[in-house]
Protein backbone atom coordinates (compact mmCIF):
# COMPACT_ATOMS: atom_id res chain seq x y z
CA UNK A 1 0.00 0.00 0.00
CA UNK A 2 1.25 3.43 -0.91
CA UNK A 3 1.13 6.32 1.49
CA UNK A 4 -0.71 9.52 0.81
CA UNK A 5 1.32 12.21 -0.95
CA UNK A 6 3.76 9.77 -2.47
CA UNK A 7 4.76 10.57 -6.07
CA UNK A 8 3.41 8.40 -8.90
CA UNK A 9 5.57 7.54 -11.88
CA UNK A 10 4.22 6.53 -15.28
CA UNK A 11 6.20 5.03 -18.12
CA UNK A 12 6.88 7.51 -20.92
CA UNK A 13 5.05 5.43 -23.55
CA UNK A 14 2.07 5.01 -21.29
CA UNK A 15 2.20 8.68 -20.37
CA UNK A 16 1.82 9.61 -24.05
CA UNK A 17 -1.08 7.20 -24.32
CA UNK A 18 -2.66 8.75 -21.26
CA UNK A 19 -2.33 12.23 -22.74
CA UNK A 20 -3.88 11.05 -25.99
CA UNK A 21 -6.75 9.43 -24.12
CA UNK A 22 -7.30 12.58 -22.11
CA UNK A 23 -7.38 14.63 -25.32
CA UNK A 24 -9.93 12.26 -26.76
CA UNK A 25 -11.94 12.39 -23.56
CA UNK A 26 -11.97 16.17 -23.65
CA UNK A 27 -13.13 16.14 -27.26
CA UNK A 28 -15.88 13.68 -26.43
CA UNK A 29 -16.99 15.71 -23.45
CA UNK A 30 -17.22 18.79 -25.68
CA UNK A 31 -19.18 16.80 -28.23
CA UNK A 32 -21.52 15.49 -25.54
CA UNK A 33 -22.03 19.00 -24.23
CA UNK A 34 -22.91 20.28 -27.71
CA UNK A 35 -25.40 17.45 -28.24
CA UNK A 36 -26.93 18.05 -24.83
CA UNK A 37 -27.25 21.74 -25.67
CA UNK A 38 -29.03 20.81 -28.89
CA UNK A 39 -31.37 18.46 -26.98
CA UNK A 40 -32.20 21.29 -24.58
CA UNK A 41 -32.92 23.62 -27.50
CA UNK A 42 -35.21 21.04 -29.10
CA UNK A 43 -36.96 20.52 -25.78
CA UNK A 44 -37.51 24.28 -25.43
CA UNK A 45 -38.79 24.44 -29.00
CA UNK A 46 -41.24 21.63 -28.34
CA UNK A 47 -42.44 23.25 -25.12
CA UNK A 48 -42.91 26.56 -26.93
CA UNK A 49 -45.03 24.85 -29.57
CA UNK A 50 -47.13 23.15 -26.90
CA UNK A 51 -47.63 26.50 -25.18
CA UNK A 52 -48.73 27.92 -28.52
CA UNK A 53 -51.26 25.09 -28.87
CA UNK A 54 -52.59 25.91 -25.44
CA UNK A 55 -53.02 29.59 -26.33
CA UNK A 56 -54.67 28.72 -29.65
CA UNK A 57 -57.09 26.41 -27.91
CA UNK A 58 -58.01 29.14 -25.44
CA UNK A 59 -58.56 31.62 -28.29
CA UNK A 60 -60.76 29.19 -30.21
CA UNK A 61 -62.77 28.47 -27.08
CA UNK A 62 -63.38 32.18 -26.54
CA UNK A 63 -64.42 32.68 -30.16
CA UNK A 64 -66.72 29.69 -29.99
CA UNK A 65 -68.40 31.15 -26.92
CA UNK A 66 -68.91 34.42 -28.78
CA UNK A 67 -70.40 32.63 -31.80
CA UNK A 68 -72.62 30.58 -29.52
CA UNK A 69 -73.91 33.69 -27.78
CA UNK A 70 -74.48 35.45 -31.08
CA UNK A 71 -76.48 32.55 -32.46
CA UNK A 72 -78.63 32.29 -29.37
CA UNK A 73 -79.35 35.98 -29.22
CA UNK A 74 -80.80 36.73 -32.69
CA UNK A 75 -81.71 40.22 -33.76
CA UNK A 76 -85.06 39.28 -35.29
CA UNK B 1 -141.50 57.12 -76.63
CA UNK B 2 -138.04 58.57 -76.55
CA UNK B 3 -137.46 57.22 -72.99
CA UNK B 4 -138.46 53.69 -74.04
CA UNK B 5 -136.11 53.79 -77.00
CA UNK B 6 -133.22 54.92 -74.73
CA UNK B 7 -133.93 52.13 -72.17
CA UNK B 8 -134.03 49.49 -74.92
CA UNK B 9 -130.72 50.77 -76.22
CA UNK B 10 -129.21 50.64 -72.73
CA UNK B 11 -130.30 47.02 -72.27
CA UNK B 12 -128.90 46.07 -75.68
CA UNK B 13 -125.57 47.72 -74.87
CA UNK B 14 -125.43 45.95 -71.49
CA UNK B 15 -126.09 42.56 -73.08
CA UNK B 16 -123.42 43.11 -75.68
CA UNK B 17 -120.91 44.09 -72.95
CA UNK B 18 -121.71 40.96 -70.92
CA UNK B 19 -121.25 38.81 -74.03
CA UNK B 20 -117.84 40.38 -74.62
CA UNK B 21 -116.77 39.86 -70.98
CA UNK B 22 -117.88 36.19 -71.07
CA UNK B 23 -115.72 35.64 -74.10
CA UNK B 24 -112.65 37.01 -72.29
CA UNK B 25 -113.33 35.57 -68.79
CA UNK B 26 -115.46 32.41 -68.92
CA UNK B 27 -117.57 31.70 -65.88
CA UNK B 28 -116.91 28.32 -64.30
CA UNK B 29 -119.87 27.02 -62.45
CA UNK B 30 -119.17 24.78 -59.46
CA UNK B 31 -122.16 22.92 -58.23
CA UNK B 32 -122.72 21.31 -54.81
CA UNK B 33 -119.51 22.73 -53.37
CA UNK B 34 -119.73 23.16 -49.57
CA UNK B 35 -118.87 26.56 -48.27
CA UNK B 36 -116.01 25.31 -45.98
CA UNK B 37 -114.72 22.10 -47.51
CA UNK B 38 -112.79 19.80 -45.05
CA UNK B 39 -109.03 19.39 -45.75
CA UNK B 40 -108.38 16.16 -47.61
CA UNK B 41 -104.61 16.04 -46.96
CA UNK B 42 -102.75 16.71 -43.69
CA UNK B 43 -101.12 20.08 -43.28
CA UNK B 44 -97.60 19.99 -44.74
CA UNK B 45 -94.69 20.38 -42.27
CA UNK B 46 -92.96 23.71 -42.11
CA UNK B 47 -89.77 23.74 -44.08
CA UNK B 48 -87.26 25.20 -41.63
CA UNK B 49 -84.77 25.96 -44.39
CA UNK B 50 -86.99 28.75 -45.50
CA UNK B 51 -86.69 30.56 -42.17
CA UNK B 52 -83.84 32.90 -41.39
CA UNK B 53 -82.56 34.37 -38.18
CA UNK B 54 -81.03 37.81 -38.21
CA UNK B 55 -77.84 38.15 -36.20
CA UNK B 56 -76.70 41.26 -34.39
CA UNK B 57 -73.06 41.06 -35.31
CA UNK B 58 -72.84 38.79 -38.30
CA UNK B 59 -69.52 40.25 -39.40
CA UNK B 60 -67.94 39.47 -36.04
CA UNK B 61 -69.33 35.94 -36.11
CA UNK B 62 -67.95 35.39 -39.59
CA UNK B 63 -64.60 36.90 -38.62
CA UNK B 64 -64.38 34.71 -35.51
CA UNK B 65 -65.13 31.60 -37.49
CA UNK B 66 -62.49 32.42 -40.08
CA UNK B 67 -59.92 33.21 -37.42
CA UNK B 68 -60.67 29.94 -35.66
CA UNK B 69 -60.19 28.06 -38.93
CA UNK B 70 -56.91 29.87 -39.52
CA UNK B 71 -55.70 29.02 -36.01
CA UNK B 72 -56.60 25.37 -36.49
CA UNK B 73 -54.57 25.24 -39.68
CA UNK B 74 -51.64 26.89 -37.92
CA UNK B 75 -51.91 24.30 -35.16
CA UNK B 76 -51.85 21.47 -37.68
CA UNK B 77 -48.74 22.99 -39.26
CA UNK B 78 -47.24 23.28 -35.80
CA UNK B 79 -48.07 19.61 -35.18
CA UNK B 80 -45.89 18.67 -38.14
CA UNK B 81 -43.12 20.82 -36.75
CA UNK B 82 -43.39 19.23 -33.30
CA UNK B 83 -43.18 15.78 -34.88
CA UNK B 84 -40.00 16.79 -36.68
CA UNK B 85 -38.57 18.25 -33.47
CA UNK B 86 -39.32 15.03 -31.60
CA UNK B 87 -37.67 12.91 -34.28
CA UNK B 88 -34.63 15.17 -34.17
CA UNK B 89 -34.58 14.94 -30.38
CA UNK B 90 -34.67 11.13 -30.47
CA UNK B 91 -31.73 11.16 -32.90
CA UNK B 92 -29.79 13.52 -30.66
CA UNK B 93 -30.49 11.42 -27.57
CA UNK B 94 -29.18 8.35 -29.43
CA UNK B 95 -26.11 10.36 -30.41
CA UNK B 96 -25.63 11.41 -26.80
CA UNK B 97 -25.89 7.81 -25.68
CA UNK B 98 -23.24 6.78 -28.21
CA UNK B 99 -20.89 9.52 -27.01
CA UNK B 100 -21.39 8.50 -23.39
CA UNK B 101 -20.56 4.89 -24.30
CA UNK B 102 -17.41 6.09 -26.05
CA UNK B 103 -16.54 8.15 -22.98
CA UNK B 104 -17.02 5.11 -20.81
CA UNK B 105 -14.63 3.08 -22.99
CA UNK B 106 -12.06 5.86 -22.93
CA UNK B 107 -12.28 6.17 -19.14
CA UNK B 108 -11.76 2.42 -18.83
CA UNK B 109 -8.79 2.71 -21.16
CA UNK B 110 -7.39 5.56 -19.10
CA UNK B 111 -7.94 3.56 -15.96
CA UNK B 112 -5.93 0.72 -17.42
CA UNK B 113 -3.19 3.05 -18.64
CA UNK B 114 -2.74 4.70 -15.28
CA UNK B 115 -0.83 2.91 -12.53
CA UNK B 116 -2.83 1.42 -9.72
CA UNK B 117 -2.73 3.95 -6.92
CA UNK B 118 -4.91 4.62 -3.95
CA UNK B 119 -6.67 7.93 -4.02
CA UNK B 120 -8.96 7.81 -1.02
CA UNK B 121 -10.77 11.10 -1.38
CA UNK B 122 -11.64 10.64 -5.01
CA UNK B 123 -12.85 7.14 -4.37
CA UNK B 124 -14.95 8.17 -1.42
CA UNK B 125 -16.60 10.85 -3.53
CA UNK B 126 -17.17 8.34 -6.29
CA UNK B 127 -18.69 5.93 -3.78
CA UNK B 128 -21.07 8.60 -2.53
CA UNK B 129 -22.03 9.43 -6.09
CA UNK B 130 -22.68 5.77 -6.86
CA UNK B 131 -24.82 5.43 -3.74
CA UNK B 132 -26.85 8.43 -4.81
CA UNK B 133 -27.40 6.95 -8.24
CA UNK B 134 -28.32 3.53 -6.87
CA UNK B 135 -30.94 5.15 -4.59
CA UNK B 136 -32.80 6.48 -7.59
CA UNK B 137 -35.03 3.66 -8.66
CA UNK B 138 -36.67 4.01 -12.03
CA UNK B 139 -39.41 1.73 -13.18
CA UNK B 140 -38.92 1.76 -16.92
CA UNK B 141 -39.40 -1.11 -19.36
CA UNK B 142 -36.02 -1.76 -20.92
CA UNK B 143 -35.09 -4.06 -23.81
CA UNK B 144 -33.20 -7.24 -22.87
CA UNK B 145 -30.51 -9.00 -24.89
CA UNK B 146 -30.05 -12.74 -25.51
CA UNK B 147 -28.47 -13.31 -22.07
CA UNK B 148 -31.65 -12.01 -20.47
CA UNK B 149 -29.91 -8.97 -18.98
CA UNK B 150 -31.00 -5.50 -19.88
CA UNK B 151 -28.57 -2.62 -20.44
CA UNK B 152 -29.64 -1.17 -17.13
CA UNK B 153 -28.93 -4.43 -15.30
CA UNK B 154 -25.53 -4.64 -16.97
CA UNK B 155 -24.72 -1.13 -15.84
CA UNK B 156 -25.90 -1.92 -12.33
CA UNK B 157 -23.67 -4.99 -12.26
CA UNK B 158 -20.74 -2.93 -13.46
CA UNK B 159 -21.48 -0.34 -10.83
CA UNK B 160 -21.58 -2.98 -8.09
CA UNK B 161 -18.25 -4.31 -9.35
CA UNK B 162 -16.65 -0.87 -9.16
CA UNK B 163 -18.11 -0.30 -5.73
CA UNK B 164 -16.69 -3.62 -4.60
CA UNK B 165 -13.29 -2.64 -5.87
CA UNK B 166 -13.55 0.71 -4.13
CA UNK B 167 -14.52 -0.83 -0.83
CA UNK B 168 -11.27 -2.79 -0.86
CA UNK B 169 -9.29 0.40 -0.48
Amino acid sequence: MEEEGMPVFIKVEEYKDVLDIIDLLQEKVKEARAVLQKINELKSEEEAELELWNNTLNDVETRLDFIDKSLFEPKY
Amino acid sequence: MKKKIVQKNKKAVKKELEKKIRKVVPVVEVKNLPKFAPRQQPRPEINTEEFFVGLHNSMDVRRNMLESSRDMIHTLQSYQKVNEVREEKIKRVEQFKTIMEELKLLVNKLNKALPKVQVKEVELRAKEAFEKISRKETKVEVPRDSSGKSDLEKLEAELAKIEGRLSKF
